[in-house]
């Protein structure tokens, strides 16, 4: 066999997953894959650290300490809480110096295995050591299986042991038993008895007696075979028996068991007997044990107490039957007497289990038994609360009686057959003034009573002779008046007394009744009085008695005299009857009365009574109970109020009231009501209709709740105090809807105040949501045309500025070219293109005119003026015009009163001359164009002027002459094609006109020409300053040799200025922007400045401002721009410019303007 | 069989459905064995009877009594006596598939009177394998396919089972696939 093993870690792990490999230093080399799960080993740690050596018991210091274990069986200890122990073996291995343990842990129990988280796998394949735990766990159920069984045994075994004793005793037991015990079959065949039941030779049962076999057939052929148990008796020897049957049908057969009960029957039947004397007597029998607790009650005591048996049982009949009223001394007594064990007898009061009392009479007696010692107590008790009451009435009614007559207020004198006083009172003895006691009165003889007594009379005799002749009479007076001596007045009755048919005696009553006539007269006068105001109230008024018998009637109630004393005592149906009146009426009174009898209340009801004319009445009846002190009704009062006026009062207000409602309802105005603190009280249709809310959503909540948010906290301020104190208020509210969304509610409330009422507000709301929305609308419409507007006019603006830029270099760079040595077809050109950018320039001043007068920002210059000037260069300059058409255009009169100088605005005057004078030569192509200038008024301060151009031109129709000066108007389409132009121009001539204060006005006659004049009128002025030189001679001198900056971004204007200007010799200077110019301006000599206004970097205006400000320059400054817009001119004035010449300019007027400033500069300067 | 086998038929009874069916199955299997000896070997007749009465008195197929069976035997029986053995059989589901076969072959090694049946298994994926069931009795299929049913029910794992190839389609062995 081969000496050397070779395997890999991964196969030694295979064969020993828990091995340790241990160097010389005790150190840990290797451990198997499973021993790491089972602690914290690593590779290097100590040997020690981990494990102990317990089998054999090793205390390791070197590695020689494990050496010697070699070749044994050892355990190895972890060295941690849980104890686990390997077992193996340890091998030295020479070659390296090192011990190798191979081993697996050792466990008692599979469940420690998966308590360290190990499994199968974890062990070697070769490691039984799984297996042997299983076996283990085998041998442990086989014994729980073992020790089963045998508790399974050992319980059978006892069970049988229990069962075998049970059998034994039942066997036993007849064969000592002295009552005979029998087992016969179905059949009747005795089976098996015991010796006593041998003696049974004949037996009784029924009436009958048999031989015990046949008896025992006789039995069986009765049995009921659903009965398990049953009992019969019978007799036999002088013996009664029970028997006790027990069917036994598995075995099949009946075990009967036999009991002597001859001395209980005996006793029985003695007990019944007494039972049912003591069960059936009328007097209640109780017996108590010694200790006086109840052990039995009788039929009697259940009946008069109400206790049955089981109430009485235990208790002691005084606990059960005495109570409040119960005499305590005889209830100590009778306790005393049970306690003495005496027999007594007692009267006492008891009680039922009702709670009635009753009396009771009871007689108690102790029972012996045969030692002499009480064993129970018989008490016989009767009712004697009848017997007892009967005495107790006959004392009550005695003493009644005698208290009644000693107080009685009349006086009483009882005398008997013999007249000898058998009872007479105090008042008596005090009336007649007789000086002894009651008492001593009786027995006294009476007859000569009256002969004593008689002086105290008014009229003795008569008194005597009265009493005489009652005595003898002996029948019932009642009702005698009798005067005393002294006015008293006395009412006398005399009561004979017979029993039987024998006369008994008398009763003489007097009563003093002085007070009641003096009552019952004044009673009568009361009467009197009330029935004489009752008579007098303009109310009908009734009294009735409580079976509705009239009592009285007023005259109100029945006029007539005799009527009225006729229905007294009657009834309303007697009434009817004997006045053939309608039924009806009757029931609705009986029915009225009848339910006052029984509320005892107030009666109210409405009748209306018609008239025989159609006419209603409504009478308002009422019957008022009188209740007497036993809450009765003594009598009805019944009266009744003509309500005829209240009524149809209501009636139109309820009219009145139906009417509004329905205006309320029907209204397209939401119509509601709150109180003063803002809660809603009512509200009608329209606003659940507008609102969505239905009435139960609104009424009783609050305005807020209705309201929107934000409004919510200035409810108080800007609405309830405001109300509260103006009494009315207007408004708008933002009101939430069902839906949730805003309606506008326009508000125009009322706060209403009545006398002893709770102010409220009555509220009147329209729903305005949509005007709301639509004036939103409008506005946003409104601020999107001024947006618009805006921007068309600044649109305007940067067009005016594009358009005249370049507009200013095609026309300038025209002219010069003009001015070159050019052929003639060039010059055909040039003309054309001048003409036409003319015409250009005239659209676009159009155009920018109107959009200035539609934006009113047109402004009229109010200015020193020569008209006559005016109207020269107007001429002059459309003169080349008409020349060209072949043309005369004349001015035929000038008033020689026109005023040298105007105030007004010349260059819109030129204009308007210019857009006339342009018009009527551009339609007019035979003839000629005529202007006459007239003065109309010449006042001191102002002139009125007329001027009227005069063509013989093509004329107009009457039907366009209405739209003359409407915009974008020509004659005809054709008109506009051939003509030429925008149709803006009387237009704007108009306006133009209409802005200065003046008037146009047109005449023509188509197909002849036309005249158009208008008038104007102007303050007169004085002419500060001409602003005119008057030769290019005179220009070239001032401008030459000049030093001119033109600053403009845009080099083709910078080009245009610079060649006119070079012809008349000036030094130019080029810049592109402010900035520029500032520093040329620093750095060089300058005469005036051409300043562009819209440059790059620094524009014209703030170039200006600097150049007045910073440089503190005063040349002149001539402001060139394309913008024409309102107030650019003012802008420029103002920021320190001189004047101002919009692009595209006129050549003559631009070197008119840098001749003038030059000129205006020197003299300035050189006057400084 | 062993008696642990018979004693399980009636402990699973017991439980469900009472001593009385318990009674009843002993009376119509004819099986007059009041205690059944865990370790020992009784006639495999037995358990068939058992499994057949129990089947006639609780109205179900073998198939079902077997199967039913089978998960009892996994849940309970295993479970309460077997416990620690169940549990060292692997971490999960697959674990202790894996490690049946080792598992049946150590317990022939512990019940010499026993003629254990046989697992292998193959196709061993993520979520399925195939369990190969060897036996030389018959009929017991369903009783394997409870017992895996058990088995996937101890490691609370849905699980799949079918039967791919069986002795009454004249194959050789059973073959289960289990998957989860």
């Amino acid at each position: 066999m081969a000496n050397h093993f070779s395997f890999s870690e991964a196969q030694f792990n295979g064969l020993f997953p828990f091995y340790i490999l241990i160097n010389r230093d005790l150190n840990v080399v290797s451990i198997g894959k499973s021993l790491g799960k089972l602690c914290d080993l690593q590779k290097g740690k100590n040997f020690n650290e981990f494990f102990s050596i317990p089998r054999p018991l090793t205390i390791i210091n070197s590695l020689d300490d494990l050496i010697v274990l070699q070749n044994q069986m050892v355990l190895i200890e972890l060295n941690s809480p849980k104890k686990l122990m390997l077992r193996g073996q340890f091998e030295f291995m020479e070659g390296t110096k090192e011990i190798l343990f191979l081993g697996s842990p050792w466990f008692g129990s599979m469940e420690q295995l998966r308590e360290n988280n190990l499994q199968i796998n974890d062990f070697a394949k070769n490691d039984p050591l799984i297996d042997l735990l299983h076996v283990l766990k085998t041998v442990e159920i086989t014994n729980d299986d073992l020790k089963e069984l045998i508790a399974t045994v050992n319980k059978q075994k006892n069970d049988l042991k229990k069962a075998n004793k049970e059998v034994y005793d039942i066997a036993l037991f007849p064969k000592q038993n002295p009552d005979p015990n029998i087992r016969i079959n179905y059949e009747g065949d005795l089976m098996q008895n015991n010796p006593a039941a041998s003696n049974l030779d004949f037996i009784e049962y029924e009436g009958s007696t048999y031989r015990n076999d046949m008896f025992f057939k006789l039995i069986s052929s009765k049995i009921d075979k659903t009965l398990k148990r049953w009992n019969f008796e019978a007799r036999s020897n002088e013996i009664d028996y029970s028997f006790d049957c027990v069917a036994m049908p598995e075995e099949g057969y009946i075990n009967i068991y036999g009991r002597d009960i001859t001395e209980q029957k005996i006793n029985q039947q003695e007990l019944e007997k007494l039972s049912l004397i003591v069960q059936e007597t009328t007097s209640s029998v109780v017996i108590t044990d010694s200790f006086g607790k109840i052990e039995w009650v009788n039929k009697a005591f259940e009946k008069i107490t109400g206790y049955n048996l089981l109430d009485a049982k235990g208790n002691s009949p005084g606990k059960l039957l005495q109570g409040e009223k119960t005499d305590k001394k005889r209830a100590d007594y009778m306790r005393q007497k049970v306690k003495n064990l005496e027999p007594f007898t007692c009267e006492v009061y008891n009680y039922k289990k009702s709670g009635e009392g009753y009396w009771g009479r009871i007689n108690a007696q102790p029972i012996f038994d045969k030692k002499g010692e009480v064993i129970n107590f018989f008490a016989l008790k009767e009712d004697i609360t009848g017997e007892k009451l009967a005495k107790e009435k006959l004392r009550k009614a005695a003493s009644r009686m005698s208290s009644l007559i000693t107080n009685l207020q009349d006086a009483i004198l009882l005398e008997n057959e013999n007249q000898t006083i058998e009872l007479v009172n105090e008042r008596f003895c005090n009336l007649f003034k007789i000086p002894v006691s009651p008492n001593q009165l009786i027995g006294a003889d009476c007859s000569k009573a009256a002969e004593q007594s008689k002086h105290l009379f008014a009229n003795p005799e008569l008194f005597v002779s009265g009493i005489n002749e009652i005595l003898k009479n002996k029948k019932l007076v009642i009702g005698n008046q009798l005067e005393l001596a002294n006015g008293r007045i006395l009412e006398r009755n005399f009561i004979p007394i017979w029993n039987g048919g024998k006369y008994d005696g008398h009763l003489w009553v007097y009563s003093d009744i002085t007070e009641k006539i003096t009552a019952n007269k004044k009673l009568e006068e009361l009467r009197v009085f009330y029935e004489k105001i009752l008579d007098n109230i303009p109310s009908d008024i009734a009294v009735f008695d409580k079976d509705h018998h009239y009592l009285y009637v007023n005259p109100k109630g029945i006029r007539d005299v005799e009527l009225r004393k006729w229905i007294i005592g009657k009834t309303d149906e007697d009434y009817i009857k004997k006045r053939n009146k309608h039924v009806s009426i009757i029931e609705e009174r009986k029915n009225a009365f009848r339910e006052v009898l029984e509320s005892k209340q107030l009666k109210s009801w409405e009748e209306e009574m018609n008239g025989v004319d159609g006419t209603s009445t409504y009478i308002m009846r009422n019957m008022y109970p009188v209740v007497n002190s036993d809450n009765e009704v003594d009598l009805v009062i019944g009266y009744g109020v003509d309500i005829t006026s209240i009524k149809l009062y209501q009636q139109q207000l309820e009219e009145s009231k139906i009417k509004y409602k329905e205006i309320v309802d029907n209204s397209l105005a939401m119509i509601s009501t709150h109180d003063i603190h803002g809660f809603f009280l009512t509200m009608n249709p329209i606003v659940e209709k507008l609102l969505g809310y239905h009435p139960d959503d609104v009424i009783g909540h609050h305005l807020t709740e209705f309201m929107h948010i934000d409004d919510r906290e200035k409810f108080e301020d800007l609405y309830l105090n405001l109300i509260l104190s103006n009494k009315e208020f207007t408004g708008t509210f933002r009101v939430i809807n069902k839906e949730g969304k805003i309606v506008y509610c326009l508000l125009n409330n009322y706060l209403k105040e009545m006398p002893n009422k709770e102010p409220y507000v009555i509220a009147f709301a329209i729903d305005i949501t949509k005007r709301i929305e639509a004036e939103r609308e409008l506005k946003k419409a409104k601020e999107i045309t001024e947006r618009l507007a805006l921007s068309k006019q600044n649109f305007l603006a940067n067009m005016s500025h594009e358009i005249r830029t370049p507009m200013n270099a095609i026309m300038g760079m025209s002219r010069q070219l003009l001015k070159s040595n050019i052929n003639t077809e060039q010059k055909n050109y040039l003309d054309i293109i001048t003409n036409s950018s003319e015409n250009l320039l005239v659209i676009i001043n159009d155009v920018l005119d109107l959009a200035k007068l539609e934006a009113g920002k047109l402004s009229i210059e109010n200015i020193p003026f020569s008209p006559k000037l005016v109207m020269e260069n107007v001429l002059k300059s459309m003169m080349h015009k008409a020349e060209e058409k072949g043309l005369t255009l004349s001015n035929t009169f000038c008033d020689s009163d026109l005023a040298p100088i105007l105030m007004g605005d010349p260059f819109r005057l030129n204009q308007i001359l210019l857009n006339l004078i342009s018009n009527a030569l551009k339609f007019t192509t035979i003839g000629g164009v005529d202007v006459s200038c007239r003065v109309l008024k010449d006042e001191e301060i102002f002139q009125e002027i007329e001027i009227i151009i005069t063509d013989t031109g093509i004329g107009m129709d009457g039907a366009y002459l209405k739209n003359l000066f409407q915009k974008f108007s020509q004659e005809y389409a054709s008109t506009a094609r051939k003509f030429g132009g925008t149709g803006l121009g009387m237009s704007i001539t108009k306006t133009l006109i209409d802005n200065m204060g003046g008037e146009i006005w047109v005449k023509s006659t188509k197909g002849k020409g036309t005249a158009i004049g208008f008038k104007l009128t102007m303050n007169k002025g004085v002419l500060e300053e001409e602003l005119k030189i008057s030769n290019k001679d005179e220009i070239l001198k001032i401008i030459k040799g000049k030093k001119i900056l033109v600053v403009d971004d845009n080099v083709m204007n910078r080009m245009v200025a610079t060649l006119i200007l070079k012809e008349y010799e000036a030094v130019i200077s080029e810049v592109e922007n402010g900035k520029e110019a500032i520093n040329h301006l620093i750095n060089n000599d300058c005469d005036l400045v051409l300043l562009d206004l819209q440059m790059p970097i620094l524009n014209g205006y703030s170039t200006s401002k600097i150049i007045r400000k910073k440089l503190k320059m005063n040349l002149p400054i001539v402001a060139l721009t394309a913008n024409v817009i309102k107030g650019e001119r003012e802008k420029c004035l103002k920021l320190g410019m001189d004047d101002y010449l919009s692009k595209p300019f006129e050549e003559d007027e631009f070197v008119d303007k840098v001749a003038f400033w030059i000129e205006k500069s020197k003299n300035i300067n050189s006057a400084s | 069989m062993y008696g642990i086998v018979n004693k399980a038929i009636q402990d699973l009874i017991i439980d469900n459905f009472g001593e009385d069916k318990w009674e009843a199955v002993k009376e119509k299997s004819g099986v007059d064995i009041d205690f059944f000896l865990s370790n020992e070997p009784y006639d495999d007749d037995i358990t068939y009877k058992l499994a057949g009465a129990a089947a006639e008195v609780l109205g179900i197929s073998v198939g079902e009594v077997l199967n039913a069976f089978g998960e009892w035997w996994v849940l309970k029986t295993g479970k309460e006596k077997y416990g620690g053995l169940m549990e060292a059989g692997g971490n999960n589901l697959k674990e202790f598939l894996v490690n049946l076969p080792l598992f049946h072959n150590r317990i022939m090694l512990m019940y010499p009177k026993l003629t254990p049946p046989e697992f292998k298994v193959s196709n061993l994926e993520e979520n399925s394998i195939h369990i190969h069931y060897h036996s030389k009795r018959l009929g017991l299929q369903e009783f394997v396919r409870g017992l895996l049913s058990g088995l996937s029910k101890m490691y609370s794992v849905d699980s799949k089972i079918e039967l791919l190839e069986s002795r009454d389609d004249g194959k050789s062995h059973e073959i289960f696939k289990v998957s989860w």
